[in-house]
Formats: structure tokens, sequence, C-alpha cells
């Protein structure tokens, strides 16, 4: 990374999280359109619980297979932030595309976006891969606030799949993304290994 | 340890290519993510285990809904070839891919023997 570019992502980070700039002011309301754009990228907010509901729906259509639905899903999702929101805002910075930049950024980025506070635990910031900590993650929160009781198995497949997708496309590298560790079975907070696929 | 299972079941799916008409196939978990799998390049062998593992989280959700039991075994035929999956005990899924012409009595006897051993590699 240029030291430019180090000094404007300490910067843009410092400032995010101090909480000097409001990032509502990356958003363009609309009232007479009813629209929301972050970055330019047309958005619009919903309930966590919906994500619940997702859960719950996909599940009954396809029963065990629900997971893999919404990983995909998050897959998909996360690769498409990246080329179409990540790559635009830091344009926008002035700052150049490098794993390195958009790594140091992201755990503030999401966390300012509700995903809960994203926590880097020996993240690599050049290949991506290391463990991710969430705590009061989004997900698993919608989770247990809709489908009481502590689940078996960790639940928060779409965040899993944008891991992999956000990551993967970052790096240029198919990565691998697993969450060992979820609230929604007890844990403290979760936790997602992240490894170059085999 | 881990190696060692995915070899076996990889040496599992290697033997089913030399059933006449099966030119594919797959262990997958239930909910979708990838065990072993025998396919082509052109195939994006990770997207077709989560296929597989809708195709048949859909099928049981409907079996049960008709109250008729549990899924045996899932048929596709399509004009350019078949898809065939059937459960590899408690977990996962084997699924083959084979050809229009391929003796569907032959692939289900062929599929029925090469899951059990599945189903016991995983156990």
């Amino acid at each position: 990374m240029r030291l430019t570019d180090k000094l404007k992502t300490a910067m843009i980070k410092g400032i995010l999280e101090k909480g000097f700039f409001d990032i509502k002011k990356l958003m363009e309301f609309d009232a007479n359109r009813g629209t929301i754009h972050v970055y330019g990228t047309r958005s619009a907010i919903f309930a966590t619980h919906d994500f619940a509901v997702l859960h719950e729906a996909v599940e009954k259509l396809a029963g065990n297979a629900g997971p893999a639905i919404l990983r995909t899903q998050g897959e998909e999702s996360g690769r498409i932030d990246v080329r179409k929101a990540w790559r635009k805002s830091l344009e926008g910075f002035g700052v150049e595309f490098e794993p390195s930049t958009v790594f140091s950024m992201f755990p503030v980025i999401q966390s300012y976006f509700g995903w809960g506070k994203i926590i880097f635990a020996g993240i690599d910031k050049e290949t991506g891969q290391g463990t991710l900590l969430i705590e009061n993650c989004f997900e698993a929160d919608a989770i247990l606030e809709i489908r009481k009781g502590p689940k078996e198995k960790p639940q928060c497949h779409f965040i899993t799949g944008y891991l992999k997708g956000f990551f993967s496309e970052v790096t240029g590298k198919k990565l691998n993304v697993v969450e060992v560790k979820c609230k929604t079975t007890g844990d403290e907070r979760c936790e997602f290994q992240i490894n170059l696929a085999q | 340890m881990a190696l060692s299972f995915r070899f076996l079941v990889d040496q599992v799916l290697h033997e089913l290519r030399k059933v006449g008409g099966i030119h594919a196939s797959a262990a997958v978990t239930k909910d979708g993510l990838l065990i072993a799998s025998d396919v082509t390049s052109e195939i994006d062998a990770e997207a077709f285990a989560a296929m597989t593992a809708t195709m048949t989280g859909a099928a049981e959700t409907a079996m049960s809904e008709i109250k008729a039991g549990s899924t045996l075994r899932i048929v596709v035929e399509g004009k350019s070839g078949k898809i065939v999956s059937i459960e590899a005990g408690a977990n996962a899924i084997l699924v083959v891919l084979a050809t229009p012409e391929a003796p569907l009595g032959l692939i289900l006897l062929k599929i029925g023997e090469a899951s059990r051993k599945i189903a016991k590699i995983l156990e």
C-alpha cells in the first residue's frame, strides 16, 4: 500500500471509529422518489428479524438445504458489494483498491452498517485468511429474537456466504469460510474461520 | 484424518465412473457443502453441491407435506441427461449424473451400494 493510501485509510478509519464523521452523510434520502442510496448504491432498510423469517421460509421449502440457499445468497451479495460499492467508494476517497486497504476498513464500515462489532482476530490483511469475530452479530441476534431457544449448529449462513464472496472477490482467490462458534449455540460471539479453499 | 476420509469417498466416486452411463458424481452434506466430487471442470462442484441439497431438501419437504413418508431417491430426467440422488447416511447425499439412455435399474443398484459405503465412511 502507498504511504498516502496508508495515511488516508488510517484517517478514514479513525474518523469513522471516533464518530467524528456521520456515516448518514454517505446516504442520500429522496422522500419524493422513495429511494435511499448508500455510496450511490440503491438500498433499502429492513428489520433484522426479516433474516430470521427468511431462514424459516427457506427451511420450510428446502428443509435441510436452507443453509445452502442462504450461503449462496450471501456469497453473491458479498461479491456484488465489492464490485459495486467498495471499489466505487474507495475511488471516491481517492484511495487505491487493495486487499490491505479494504480489510483495514471492513470491520469499521460493516459495524457502522449494523452488522455487529466486527473484530479481526489474526486476519492476514493481504491474503484475507484467519479468524473473524462478530459481537452482537445481527443474523444471530435476529434468529434468537424470532426462533427462541439455543440451536445445535451455527446459524449465520448469510454472513458465512457473504464473507466468502467478499474476501474471495477482494483477494482474487477462492476462499472458504466456516462459522465455528455462534451466539445462537450459546457462544459469547460468532467466530468465522477463513482459509484458502482446497 | 480429514484427508483420509475424503480419499475414501473419492475412491467410491471413481468406482461409479465404471458403471455404464454414469459420467459424474458427488457426495454432499444435506446442508449443501461439498464432501467430494468426480465431475468435469465444466461443472462448478460447490454450486452443484448446493443445488443437489436444495433439490433433495425441497423434495423431502414436499413428500412430508403430502405425508408420503421418507424420500428414497430423486430422479430428474432431461433430454440430454439425468440426475439421480440418494441419501448416504444421516447427513449426506450421493448424486450421480448419467446419460439419458443409461439404464435406471443398474444406476439405482450401483448408487445404492455406493451410498452405503459412503455412509459407513462418514459414520
